[in-house]
């Protein structure tokens, strides 16, 4: 009697103990509303639609141009926005936040800088707003010019001095804030067939490898093959079944994985020709670095970047293109008979790693 | 004797002072009104629910698993009690793309390899097995009904309806209006009879009832409905590298915006792995955090229905195989979430409880 009500105190005790032990430390959290006031300079007037928005305070995301309307929710500082619009109407902006479509003020978001860092000298850049020329590299200078928004201007040195590039603006040269201005699409093609989708953020390289992705949307999976048509399937996509490589396939076009990102990428330099097949590497050869692509960080990966894993005698390979709200990858991959060669949201576990081909 | 006596008195007094002092740990965590209201904060003052702390929440449910608890594991092969993996060479590696569980704690798994689903029972047992009429399922969802919803974004491009019994009650089409491109479709869902194809892990588009009838017009909501009916969520990464991700809620009867609740993890954030929640509304988050390349965890937490505050976490391991996944990560009615985690012998669906 006495062992037990020592045993059942005992217990008691140890329970509540593992049940009410110090709970791990909640994470930091907050809950967000709009910030009083906007912090940064905000953008107005008319932006280029695509343009990519910053969010430099909490910002209300609403369901029409007004600050009466219906809150959708909160976009948290440092969240970045796509103009679905780039007209504004009572300051507010027509933006995409995570899948959501919405107005948001523009007092409350910056441009986002150029993405990759230094600009060859020569590259053509479009302003993404009006924003001043100037004499020297800060507001300090006077103005010589204002580059309304959606001009194109030749960049004469290729690094930024102070968040300043040195422009030539209708032949003024000067200085104008990088934030407001992207890369142009143009310049040489080395696929002229087919025509790249005007990408204005993209390098020209990697815009024309994305159109060849696109190209292979379709397309059946051929185990051990790489060929497709710049126009798109139009009736030759061709058919798969059965379980690879112990699979049939029917038609003349396709790719498996590491085919399709071969054309995509022209790797070797010689595989040019969408239309003849080729399949000169296996993600065994893409598993590892060579002279032609190289690992770089998962964080960092970028458009026409592809992920491969290689494990024994399996492997896979797929071309990034994008994220999501959710840290998923759009993709443009040959996965297998079933699914052919598509393009679509996805996720890839750590056996997977990031290669850049060279120049890209 | 008196001495035990009072020895397992004061223990008990004890144990209980402790209980009463720790038990509202909850509450404490719940940040207190600020004094400070913003307008926009206050605008939506008026929407809120009435805060809730589940018991869920606060301790494991008595007799509950301790934290990865097997409920079952199935190794690899097209068995009964075998679940399907493909690794091929050049090819997409896949195994049991998504699962899900229903009101009853039965588990519903969906074997593409073997092109069928598997209902486990609670003790975790093969219940039966539904043959699969689409090519490439990718993601599942079951209904109060027993109607399960499979969806197969490249092959036959429809969300596949099925009864309890397994028979097929029709297929709807993906692609139609909200949905343009059907790559961008991140989920399908199920609320009510209403099926649901998810956008870019943002809005939901309805495409049909479980009675396999496709929907017209197709109407939008902003977010994964709340099982309690309440809410709709949506969740996204801020910054990644920050470990910055939110979650927001959206009053299910008014519209109105409830909150957006700013959540820090303790590392970079690679993606997010669930946004859901069980009866009583308790919204279930869950992110894969990387600490560094060789160090990664998924940050499991609880949040209060009415103002997302953390009420509870959890640390569940990571799925490190190359197999592709939809769904991982599965809420139960009654709280707690079940991981399926694979390993090259097979795959364990466990369980885990916020603490």
């Amino acid at each position: 009697m006495r062992l037990s009500a020592i045993s059942a105190a005992l217990l008691f005790g140890f329970s509540f103990a593992a049940a009410c032990a110090p709970a791990t430390e909640p994470p930091e959290s907050e809950d967000l509303a709009e910030d009083a006031t906007a912090t940064g300079e905000g953008v107005s007037g008319t932006l280029a639609q695509g343009t990519q928005l910053k969010a430099t305070g909490n910002v209300n995301l609403r369901s029409s141009a007004s600050g009466s309307a219906k809150i959708l929710h909160v976009v948290p500082s440092g969240s970045t926005v796509t103009l679905v619009s780039g007209t504004p109407t009572n300051g507010y902006y027509n933006v995409k936040h995570d899948g959501t479509v919405g107005w948001s003020y523009g007092a409350y978001y910056e441009p986002v800088p150029t993405s990759g860092g230094a600009q060859p000298a020569g590259a053509t850049l479009v302003a993404n707003a009006d924003v001043n020329l100037r004499s020297g590299p800060s507001t300090s200078y006077s103005i010589l010019s204002v580059v309304t928004s959606g001009s194109q201007v030749t960049l004469v040195s290729p690094n930024a001095v102070d968040g300043f590039y040195n422009i030539n603006f209708a032949g003024t040269v000067g200085y104008s804030s990088s934030k407001y201005f992207s890369a142009a699409s143009g310049g040489s093609n080395p696929n002229p067939a087919p025509t790249p989708t005007p990408d204005p953020t993209g390098d020209p390289k990697v815009t024309a490898a994305m159109t060849r992705a696109q190209a292979g949307v379709g397309f059946s999976y051929w185990w051990g093959h790489g060929r497709f048509r710049a126009e798109g399937p139009n009736g030759n996509a061709g058919s798969c079944s059965g379980s690879c490589p112990n699979c049939s396939h029917s038609g003349s076009y396709g790719a498996d994985c590491s085919g399709f990102v071969a054309k995509v990428w022209q790797v070797p330099s010689n595989n040019t020709d969408l239309t003849s097949d080729a399949h000169p590497y296996s993600t065994a050869d893409f598993a590892d670095d060579t002279s032609q692509w190289s690992t770089v960080s998962r964080g960092n990966a970028k458009k026409a970047d592809a992920f491969v894993y290689r494990s024994g005698s399996s492997g896979h390979i797929f071309l990034y293109s994008s994220g999501d709200g959710w840290g998923s990858m759009y993709a443009y991959e040959c996965k297998g008979c079933s699914a052919g060669c598509i393009k679509g949201y996805r996720t890839a576990t750590s056996a997977y790693h990031a290669i850049r081909r060279a120049g890209y | 004797m008196k001495k035990t006596a009072g020895f397992a008195l004061v223990l008990v007094l004890g144990a209980g002072l402790f209980f009463a002092t720790r038990a509202p740990s909850s509450e404490k965590r719940r940040p207190g009104p600020r004094s400070e209201e913003p307008e926009a904060r206050l605008e939506t003052a008026s929407a809120a629910v009435p805060s809730r702390t589940p018991a869920r929440a606060r301790a494991p449910r008595p007799g509950a698993n301790a934290n990865g608890g097997a409920v079952f594991r199935a190794k690899w092969g097209g068995a009964r009690d075998e679940l399907g993996r493909e690794r091929p060479n050049e090819g997409n590696p896949m195994g049991p793309m998504s699962f899900a569980a229903d009101s009853q704690g039965r588990v519903t798994v969906l074997d593409g390899v073997n092109s069928r689903l598997v209902r486990r029972a609670a003790d975790g047992s093969v219940e039966g097995t539904t043959r699969l009429d689409v090519g490439h399922p990718e993601d599942l969802a079951v209904g109060r009904d027993g109607s399960s919803a499979v969806l197969d974004r490249f092959s036959d491009k429809a969300v596949a309806v099925y009864d309890e019994s397994g028979h097929l009650r029709g297929k709807l089409p993906i692609a139609g209006e909200g949905i343009d491109d059907i790559g961008s479709v991140t989920g399908v869902f199920v609320d009510g009879r209403d099926v649901y194809v998810e956008r870019e892990h943002g809005p939901l588009v309805k495409i049909g009832t479980t009675d396999g009838a496709p929907a017209e017009p197709r109407s939008e909501i902003p977010g994964r409905p709340s099982r309690d009916g309440q809410s709709f969520l949506k969740a996204g990464i801020i910054e990644p590298a920050a470990g910055r991700t939110y979650v927001t809620s959206t009053n299910r009867e008014t519209k109105e915006h409830r909150f957006t609740r700013e959540l820090r993890t303790e590392g970079p954030v690679r993606t997010l792995q669930l946004l859901d929640t069980d009866l009583a509304g308790v919204i279930y988050f869950a992110a894969e955090v990387t600490a560094s390349e060789s160090s990664e965890k998924i940050e499991l937490y609880c949040l209060d229905p009415a103002t997302g505050a953390p009420v509870g976490r959890a640390t569940l391991p990571v799925n490190t195989m190359p197999e592709e996944s939809f769904r991982d990560l599965v809420v139960l009615d009654q709280g707690g979430v079940i991981q399926a985690l694979r390993t090259e012998k097979g795959v364990s669906y466990s369980r885990y409880d916020c603490e």
